[in-house]
């Protein structure tokens, strides 16, 4: 049985969900209920760092389609960071890129969101 | 990268300008050649080769036109000097000329119209094919020089040495385009025919309706980046909505029903391929881009709408096909968990109706009482479903016993409950210093009251005095219980009154009958003798005086035991409507 596992911290004010293992159609649901608790919590604005997943699904990759809409809305978004290149395959096979934005670290994706906040402050 | 630098033009001074201009020429012909040959990425072969040329013969605007391989449709590949807006649209165009030409009226070669009206529009003034193994890849289209000159034999020469060069450059970057286009597409199936499998195994694994649902939208939304979802199942009460994201179905449900009544397959479609009408107005209107129905064996079971892909992209024939494999997965796990459910609860209620059964078996007397000179016996057999019989034999004070059969209307629960409650209002009500007809009274106040107008019972009251040797009863509407002498006599103990719980006040008769020895009473519940065998004929009453004529000298637990026999035997396997109940009594001495 594929094994996933998902680590929430927070930095900077920022949500980082370091997944784990494998994202698939047995262990999406798993990962959603992750994800609705961080929006319960009314924060939206993370960082998935994939550093450790090892493979995702269709079905993983439509959790995160499944939540990005009402985060935008509120203004956040989801950002992908340190994604293997064999995982990094999949979204962008499937188009994920023109859609979400990708960076090589964590303190990359972090920084953005700060670099967002300073913008709309000036 | 380091250049390749042109021989400096010091070695000899008898050297014409034209000679030097030559050596100039194919110095930069070479780092063309180079430059081109370095990489295999189309884009940057072209950029360079238009760099060049636009360098070399200071030209302010390029354009390159590549012919698709699979249909012959110039499309833009590379501009310089020409806003994007301002790019033609693929067109195709026949007899594309095969050397360099020039626009103005005295071409030598006759140019097609569309091409010179695209490059009219543009202000380009030359073109240069380009040239592979005698076949035109594209075009190079090129506009006016800035200095004046006109395009001489010399630059032609040139650019017809570049377009040649470039030909081979251009022809291995597409080859490789080509791979990696097919690569990508290799790659995308395997894709998607390892979500197909995923889900395969996901949704085979499960039992549970909203988790199908769940791992097949989830799917979906990821393979093809969707948000706006829902979906909606047929279910024998109607249309219902289980999922939505994004999309405004409620206003659809009818009309998908009606729409999807007909539909013969599983074959997702697209909206606007819809024949014109409501259903295609309103899908449309509310943003559905795919309807996938979740069709199998003959049957549409839900149907799961898409949206828009996020990204903008068009859904392709391929994914309709692997949007019908999926649904057909799904519909065949969702069949599957309503199967199981239905069993389920299924099987739940039979559970409790078992415990309903085993309560309302324990509210029957177990051992029966044999007061002196006297036997008795009394069974009670309850159909698969929970019945309403109920029989009961009591002693009370003064050498009497309490006897009641009775049969509750109905069947199942509802029986069950007031079958008990009568069991319990009359295990009270008899040790009351009531007559008999009073206690029918109370009886049929409290069904009455408490029930329904559908909900009554048959019952037959007695008090049997066994040192009179008398049998006191009230017969409300019960079947008649048989009075049996030792003589072979046979009375029937008839109505003194109508069914219980029918009116609400009503004044219950009593009668009195005196018991001689070996005087048989059998009372009865209507399940005896409307017992049917397989043509669906009755036990009748008839048959069953006969009977208990004929074996009236058996002691009563051997008669009722020879009375059941002989119903099953008549009616067989066949599964009986209705509970049996028996209560017989023998004075003995």
């Amino acid at each position: 049985m594929a094994k996933f596992e998902v680590q929430t911290t927070e930095e900077q004010g920022i949500v980082v969900l370091a997944l784990q293992g494998y994202l698939d159609a047995h262990t999406a649901p798993e990962f959603e209920k992750t994800l609705q608790k961080v929006i319960n919590q009314n924060q939206y604005r993370i960082v998935a760092d994939l550093q450790q997943l090892r493979y995702i699904s269709s079905a993983g990759l439509g959790v995160f389609m499944g939540f990005i809409e009402e985060i935008r809305e509120k203004g956040g978004d989801i950002r992908f960071c340190s994604t293997e290149p064999k995982v990094y395959k999949i979204f962008e096979l499937l188009g994920f890129p023109a859609l979400f934005r990708f960076f090589p670290d964590r303190q990359g994706a972090l920084a953005s969101f700060q670099q967002d906040a300073s913008n709309q402050e000036s | 990268m380091k250049k390749s630098k042109p021989e400096s033009a010091d070695t000899s001074h008898t050297i014409s300008d034209e000679t030097s201009r030559s050596r100039v020429e194919l110095a930069s012909l070479l780092e063309i050649s180079q430059a081109l040959n370095r990489s295999l990425e189309l884009g940057d072969i072209l950029n360079r080769l238009l760099l060049v040329i636009l360098g070399r013969l200071m030209i302010s605007r390029g354009l390159v036109l590549l012919r698709e391989p699979s249909n012959g449709l110039l499309k833009p590949a590379c501009a310089r000097g020409i806003k994007p807006a301002a790019l033609p649209e693929p067109v195709l165009v026949q007899n594309l000329p095969t050397r360099f030409f020039h626009i103005r009226p005295s071409s030598a070669q006759p140019l097609p119209d569309a091409l010179v009206g695209l490059m009219k529009q543009r202000g380009l003034v030359a073109g240069l094919p380009i040239v592979h193994q005698d076949r035109v890849l594209g075009l190079v289209l090129l506009g006016p020089r800035l200095n004046g000159d006109t395009f001489g034999e010399e630059e032609v020469r040139f650019l017809a040495s570049l377009a040649s060069l470039a030909g081979m450059s251009i022809h291995n970057a597409l080859q490789v385009a080509q791979i990696q286009s097919v690569n990508q597409q290799l790659d995308f199936r395997i894709q998607q025919l390892r979500t197909l499998f995923e889900l395969t195994q996901a949704l085979s694994s499960t039992l549970n309706t909203d988790q199908v649902l769940k791992t097949l939208t989830y799917a979906l939304m990821g393979q093809f980046l969707v948000n706006h979802h829902a979906v909606i199942l047929f279910e024998e009460a109607g249309p219902l909505l289980v999922r939505s994201q994004g999309l405004e179905a409620r206003p659809l449900l009818s009309l998908l029903q009606e729409g999807l009544a007909e539909c013969k397959d599983g074959r997702a479609q697209m909206v606007r391929a819809l024949p014109a009408g409501p259903l295609r107005k309103a899908l449309i209107h509310a943003g559905v881009e795919v309807l996938l129905p979740l069709f199998h064996q003959e049957r549409c079971s839900g149907v799961v709408l898409l949206g828009g892909r996020a990204n903008g992209q068009p859904y392709r024939e391929t994914d309709l096909e692997f949007l019908a494999t999926l649904g057909s997965q799904a519909a065949i796990s969702l069949e599957n968990a309503r199967l199981f459910s239905a069993s389920l609860e299924k099987q739940r209620m039979e559970e409790e109706l078992n415990v309903a059964r085993a309560i309302q078996q324990r509210l029957l007397p177990g051992k029966i009482v044999q007061p002196p000179g006297y036997r008795m016996a009394g069974r009670n057999v309850p159909t698969r479903q929970v019945g309403g019989d109920y029989f009961d034999v009591i002693p009370v004070q003064g050498h009497r016993i309490a006897l009641m059969v009775a049969d509750v209307s109905g069947k199942g629960v509802p029986a069950a409950l007031l079958m008990a409650n009568l069991q319990a209002a009359f295990r009270l009500i008899i040790h009351e210093p009531l007559s008999l007809s009073e206690m029918a009274g109370r009886l049929n106040r409290l069904i009455y009251q408490n029930t329904a107008i559908e909900q009554f019972a048959t019952a037959f009251l007695a008090l049997l005095d066994v040192a009179a040797h008398t049998l006191t009863y009230v017969n409300a509407g019960h079947n008649y219980p048989l009075l049996v002498q030792a003589n072979g006599r046979l009375t029937l103990l008839k109505s003194t009154g109508t069914i219980l719980g029918l009116l609400p006040e009503y004044q219950f008769q009593e009668a009195t009958v005196s018991l001689q020895p070996q005087d048989l009473l059998v009372i009865y519940t209507d399940g005896i003798n409307e017992a049917v065998n397989d043509r669906q004929e009755e036990f009748g009453e008839d048959r069953l005086r006969k009977l208990i004529q004929q074996k009236a000298h058996l002691p009563p637990e051997q008669l009722l035991a020879a009375i059941l026999n002989e119903v099953n035997r008549y009616a067989g396997d066949l599964p009986q409507a209705d509970d049996m109940t028996l209560l017989i009594v023998r004075r003995e001495a």
